[in-house]
C-alpha cells in the first residue's frame, strides 16, 4: 500500500509541476540560482578553511557542522512535520480507506524528507565534498560523507517527529491549537542545549587551545561520531566504520521509536486535533462590540482580531528568535566579546545595522504574506463592499 | 426471516469536557436498508457518522460495520464501507480518472471490472468528458459526483453519506436517488444524513431523528406518524414537532397564509 501511496504523490507532484503557471516556474528557477549562488560563496569559505585549519581539528569542525545540520533539521522540521502529520486535508480521506496507519506515516515521512531536510542534506554534501576535495581527502571520505550526513538528517527528522508525536499526547484537547507554540519552544530549547553541550561537558582545556579555541564535542553524541568517522575516512583509515555503525544503530533506533508511536501519536493525535472542541462559553456582549467605525479602521480592527485570535501566526518567528536571542545572551555574558564590541564601534555598528535590516524585511514580509494569504479566503467579501481595494487589503 | 444487521451501534457517546455531543446512541440498520439520519444543525449527526467511519474516537460505545468492529479491526471494517463527507475531500492535482484509479488500486478491484464500473458511473454522472481534467478545475457538484463515483466503484456493503445532495444539479440528485435505491435492492446498506426532508420521505426505509446528541425518534414514516398521533402529517411537520420547533412551524404556516391572502 505504501507503494501505491507513493505513486499517488508522485503523480500529483508531476501534475503540480506540469500545470504550474510560468511565474511559479520562473520563481523556482530564480530561487535555485540564488541557492546555488549562496552555496558557491559558502563553498569558497569552506575551501579556504580546509587549507588553513590543521588536520587535527577536522573532526571537531565537522562535528560542529553536523550539529548545525541537526539543529536546522529540528527547527525547520518541526513545523513541516506538524503540517504533514496533522495539517493536511487528505488525512480525513485516507483514514476512511483500508490503508494501514503505518503506511500513511512512512509516506508522510518521505514527503517531509523531500522538503527542507532533503535540501539541507544535499547542501551539506556539497560543502563537505568541497572540504574533502580541497583537503585532498581519501576517496573513502566522499561516500562516507553522503551516508553520515543522511544519517544526521534522519536523526534530526526523527527528533522532529518524536517531538510532534509525544506532545500531541500530553497537550489537552482544548489546548491543541497551541501545540505548535509548545513544539517550537521545545525544539528551540533542544537546539540550544545541543549547542551548549560542548561548553557544558568539555573539560579538555589543552585540546581546546590546540584546536583554535574550539570546544570539544562530548564523545557520546552522534555528531561527534559522524565527525570522527569522516575524519578517519579522510585519512583513508578503516576506523571510520565503527562510528558510522554506531550512527546507523542510532538511526534505526530513532526511526523505530517514532514508528512505535504511530498509532497512538499519529492517528489518535490527528483525531484529537480534528474532533473539535466543546462550545465556548458565550461572552457577555458589551456596548463597544457594536460600535461603528470608519471603514479603514474597521478593516484594521478585523486584521488585528484575526492576528490576535490566531496567535499561531507568531510561532513562525520562534526558531529565528532562538537563533538571534542565544548569541546575544552568550555575547553579553562573555566579557571579552562585550569589550570587543565596545572597542570596535565600526564593527558593532555594522552588525547592528545588518541585524535590524534582516529583522525588518523578515518580520514585515512574514506578517504581510500571512495577512494576504488569510485574506484569500474572504477576498470576495471585500470585493463586494463599497471600499477601495487598496484600502481593503490594508 | 429477519435480515442480518449491517450497522450495529451500542451505547455510543462522545463528550468534550462537560459538553455531550452524542449521548447513548443505539442503532441497528439491516442489510439493504436505506436509513436517513435527520437533525437540526449541531445536533450530532456528523459527529455520529465520523465515529461510525473511524474518523472520531467514541468516548464509549461500540460500532460494528457488517459484523466488524471499526475500532478493533479498522482495516477490515473499512474494506466494507465508503464514506462521502458533506465537503468532498479530494486531491486537486489529480484528474478525475487518476483519482478513481487510486481508489481501484487501494480496494484491489479487478482491472476489467474497474474499467467497466468507472465508465458506467462516469457516464451516469455525466463526467466522462471531464474525467481527464484536474479535479481542481471541477465545480463543487462535480467534485461531489467524482467522490460518489469513487464510492460506487468499490460497491461497499455499507455507504455513509453526509449531505450528499449539496451542490448536485437536479439531474445529478435524481441519478443519485435512483442509484441508491437500486443498490439497496441489491443488498447495499445506506446511512445518509440530510436536511432535505422530501428526499428522506421519498427514499428512506426508516428515519432516525437526533437532537442535542440524543435519538429522539426512530422508525418508518408510518411508525413516526402513529407515535405522534398525526396520521396525515408530512415528515417536515413531524420533524419540526419532534425537534421542538413548533413555533417555527406556526410562523411558517402564518407566512404561508399571508401569502395566500395577498395572492387572493
Amino acid at each position: 500500500m505504501t507503494k501505491k501511496l507513493l505513486l499517488l504523490f508522485w503523480k500529483m507532484g508531476k501534475n503540480q509541476f506540469r500545470t504550474a503557471p510560468d511565474s511559479t516556474k520562473i520563481a523556482v528557477v530564480l530561487s535555485t540560482i540564488a541557492a546555488l549562488f549562496v552555496t558557491v560563496i559558502l563553498s569558497i569559505g569552506v575551501g579556504a578553511m580546509a587549507t588553513i585549519l590543521p588536520r587535527e581539528s577536522y573532526s571537531s569542525l565537522i562535528s560542529f557542522a553536523f550539529s548545525g545540520l541537526l539543529a536546522f533539521n529540528i527547527l525547520f522540521g518541526v513545523p513541516q512535520v506538524f503540517k504533514n502529520l496533522y495539517g493536511t486535508n487528505d488525512l480525513a480521506f485516507l483514514f476512511t480507506l483500508p490503508i494501514k496507519t503505518r503506511s500513511i506515516y512512512w509516506v508522510k515521512f518521505l514527503q517531509s524528507f523531500v522538503g527542507v531536510p532533503g535540501v539541507l542534506w544535499i547542501f551539506s554534501i556539497i560543502l563537505l565534498t568541497v572540504f574533502g576535495v580541497v583537503s585532498k581527502a581519501s576517496f573513502v571520505y566522499f561516500p562516507v560523507t553522503c551516508i553520515a550526513s543522511l544519517m544526521i538528517t534522519l536523526i534530526g527528522m526523527s527528533i522532529a517527529y518524536l517531538i510532534n508525536l509525544l506532545l500531541i499526547q500530553i497537550i489537552p484537547v482544548h489546548r491543541a491549537k497551541e501545540l505548535m507554540t509548545a513544539m517550537s519552544a521545545l525544539a528551540g530549547l533542544f537546539v540550544y542545549v545541543l549547542f551548549q553541550l560542548p561548553n557544558l561537558l568539555s573539560k579538555n582545556e589543552i585540546e581546546e587551545e590546540v584546536l583554535g579555541e574550539m570546544p570539544q564535542m562530548p564523545k557520546w553524541i552522534p555528531m561527534e561520531w559522524a565527525g570522527r568517522s569522516l575524519n578517519e575516512a579522510s585519512f583513508g583509515s578503516s576506523e571510520f566504520i565503527l562510528p558510522l555503525l554506531l550512527l546507523l544503530v542510532l538511526v534505526i533506533f530513532m526511526l523505530s521509536l517514532s514508528a512505535a508511536l504511530v498509532e497512538k501519536g499519529f492517528r489518535t493525535g490527528w483525531i484529537k486535533l480534528n474532533e473539535g472542541n466543546r462550545p465556548k462559553k458565550k461572552r457577555k456582549r458589551s456596548k463597544t462590540a457594536v460600535k461603528i467605525h470608519h471603514p479603514i479602521i474597521a478593516i484594521g480592527i478585523k486584521e488585528w482580531r484575526a492576528i490576535h485570535r490566531d496567535m499561531r501566526e507568531w510561532v513562525m518567528f520562534l526558531p529565528f528568535l532562538f537563533f538571534m536571542f542565544f548569541p546575544v545572551i552568550s555575547m553579553i555574558n562573555d566579557k571579552d566579546s562585550l569589550q570587543f564590541i565596545i572597542n570596535h564601534p565600526d564593527v558593532s555598528w555594522l552588525i547592528a545595522q545588518g541585524t535590524f535590516l534582516f529583522m525588518f524585511p523578515f518580520l514585515t514580509g512574514g506578517f504581510a504574506s500571512s495577512s494576504i494569504g488569510r485574506e484569500a479566503y474572504s477576498i470576495h467579501l471585500l470585493r463586494i463592499l463599497i471600499i477601495r481595494m487598496d484600502y481593503s487589503i490594508g | 426471516m429477519e435480515k442480518s444487521l449491517s450497522i450495529k451501534v451500542r451505547n455510543l457517546s462522545k463528550s468534550y469536557g462537560s459538553f455531550h455531543a452524542v449521548k447513548n446512541v443505539n442503532l441497528e440498520i439491516k442489510k439493504g436498508e436505506l436509513f436517513c439520519f435527520l437533525g437540526p444543525n449541531g445536533a450530532g449527526k456528523t459527529t455520529t457518522i465520523k465515529m461510525m467511519t473511524g474518523l472520531l474516537e467514541p468516548g464509549i460505545g461500540e460500532i460494528e460495520i457488517a459484523g466488524t468492529n471499526i475500532w478493533k479491526s479498522p482495516i477490515e471494517a473499512k474494506k466494507k464501507m465508503a464514506y462521502i463527507p458533506d465537503h468532498p475531500i479530494l486531491y486537486p492535482k489529480l484528474s478525475g480518472r487518476e483519482f478513481l484509479r487510486f481508489i481501484g488500486s487501494v480496494f484491489q478491484i479487478d482491472q476489467d471490472v474497474f474499467e467497466e464500473r468507472m465508465e458506467k458511473y462516469l457516464s451516469l454522472f455525466e463526467l466522462s468528458g471531464r474525467a481527464d481534467e484536474l479535479i481542481e478545475s471541477y465545480s463543487h457538484g462535480m467534485k461531489q459526483k467524482i467522490n460518489l463515483c469513487g464510492a460506487f466503484i468499490r460497491q461497499p456493503d455499507v455507504l455513509f453519506l453526509d449531505e450528499p445532495t449539496v451542490g448536485l444539479d437536479p439531474k445529478g440528485a435524481k441519478t443519485l436517488k435512483n442509484l441508491l435505491q437500486s443498490m439497496c435492492r441489491q443488498g447495499m446498506t445506506v446511512f445518509m444524513s440530510t436536511h432535505i426532508l422530501e428526499i428522506a420521505e421519498q427514499m428512506c426505509d426508516r428515519v432516525g431523528i437526533i437532537k442535542n446528541g440524543e435519538i429522539i425518534a426512530i422508525g418508518t414514516m408510518e411508525e413516526l406518524r402513529q407515535k405522534e398521533g398525526k396520521t396525515q402529517s408530512s415528515l417536515e411537520d413531524l420533524f419540526l414537532e419532534l425537534t421542538g420547533d413548533a413555533d417555527t412551524l406556526h410562523l411558517i404556516q402564518e407566512l404561508t397564509d399571508d401569502d395566500e391572502k395577498v395572492e387572493k
